[in-house]
């Protein structure tokens, strides 16, 4: 087993945990997930030909996709492909905001992309502008969560809200971010 | 915002994710069809010499041939959830309802004098066909357009007319019931007609609605 096959391996089991209900374990898929998807980003992003400083947007966004779509992996297939497809997915909704509509040439080798690690030097300012575009509730619950790194039950003891009205309005604030992320254009 | 602090979000966001495809979806699916059957009871019926009409290849060749479009399709509809699966290679189980329909065809020409051909081919009601067929889709399509947008489907458009074309086929094997139509070519001209609308506001619906 080479160090590739190790890699995706991991993010199975991590992803297999996860959808049973194991929170650390999804903390670690994306921590290990992240880098791998960076550089897929990287390759696609020079390929199409858009700025890089699109690239820490992209990332983020293939990030909500996959995690809004993580019930569609079957734990029986491979997932690099399903990593792969969802990666290109998004690149190619990146390509079509800057009027790229012929098709673009991008492979969905997962297997190919090196990992990278986060540079500061580059902006991601997409995510802040997003979220003006949603409630401004599930704007400070998001902000809370994200930026603070409080906890569900933390947000809503200084909300005063239940619990239960908070992970209903995460869950909708980020849906609601990827539906506009979708929906911008350059 | 940096990466790592989204990550937090999408964490607190986490809990128990079903798999896609349960029970659910074969009953979602029997409610569906259960919507057009109501539909087809209210307004259209089962032909009255149903019975002495089943006997007559002709008319089975209807059942055959929606049946066979349908089904050999449904499983790609079910594929295009998954977003790392290509649908165009698996157009290829198309192969099947057109065998079908291209037997039904020789068949009718072998079996009739040509002057009944075009008599056969134009029908009775061929307007009654075109509507009836797009209207009793609408419950099999809103189901698969439904489980559709809880997947992954990356290819839009193919994904949307896809289940255009199995609910077309799933309302053609209805509507059958009541169709007094019973020449392969009438077949072949109004329900391929009938079934290819269905597919066209599929695919367009699904331009517009299975994006994510």
């Amino acid at each position: 087993m080479n160090a590739f096959d190790t890699q995706t391996e991991a993010l199975a089991v991590l992803l297999k945990q996860a959808n049973a209900g194991d929170a650390v374990a999804y903390r670690s898929f994306l921590e290990r997930l992240t880098p791998l998807v960076r550089g897929m980003a990287r390759r696609g992003i020079s390929r199409i030909g858009t700025p890089l400083a699109d690239l820490e947007d992209a990332v983020q966004e293939t990030l909500l996709a996959i995690h809004l779509k993580r019930h569609t992996w079957r734990e029986d297939q491979p997932i690099g492909p399903w990593i792969g497809a969802i990666t290109r997915y998004k690149l190619i909704d990146l390509a079509r905001k800057y009027g790229r509509r012929k098709e673009i040439e991008l492979d969905e080798t997962f297997e190919l992309a090196t990992p990278e690690p986060e540079e500061p030097s580059l902006p991601e300012h997409e995510m802040d502008r997003l979220l003006e575009s949603i409630s401004e509730a599930q704007r400070m619950i998001v902000r809370a969560i994200s930026i603070k790194g409080m906890s569900i039950r933390e947000v809503a003891g200084t909300m005063r809200m239940t619990e239960g009205a908070v992970r209903v309005a995460l869950h909708r604030g980020l849906k609601a971010l990827a539906e506009a992320y979708r929906r911008l254009e350059r | 915002m940096k990466t790592g602090d989204f990550i937090n979000a999408l964490v607190e966001d986490q809990g128990v994710r079903q798999p896609l495809l349960g029970p659910k979806f074969g009953a979602q699916m029997v409610a569906g069809l259960a919507v057009s059957l109501m539909i087809f009871f209210l307004f259209l019926g089962i032909r009255a010499d149903f019975l002495s009409a089943i006997k007559d290849p002709h008319v089975v060749f209807k059942f055959v041939f929606s049946a066979s479009l349908g089904g050999s399709l449904l499983p790609l509809v079910v594929y295009a959830t998954r977003p790392e699966i290509h649908l165009v290679p698996l157009l290829r189980w198309l192969v099947l309802p057109m065998l079908v329909l291209g037997s039904g065809v020789a068949f009718q020409l072998v079996t009739s004098p040509s002057d009944y051909w075009l008599s056969g081919m134009v029908g009775r009601y061929p307007a009654a066909c075109v509507l009836n067929i797009p209207v009793l889709s609408i419950g099999p399509l809103t189901v698969l357009f439904l489980m559709l947008r809880s997947g992954a489907p990356t290819d839009p458009v193919l994904s949307g007319a896809v289940a255009g074309a199995v609910s077309g086929g799933l309302a053609a094997f209805i509507y059958a019931l009541h169709c007094p139509d019973d020449s392969a070519l009438f077949v072949a001209l109004w329900y391929s007609l009938a079934i290819g609308i269905v597919t066209v506001v599929g695919g367009t619906v699904g331009a517009k609605w299975l994006r994510w």
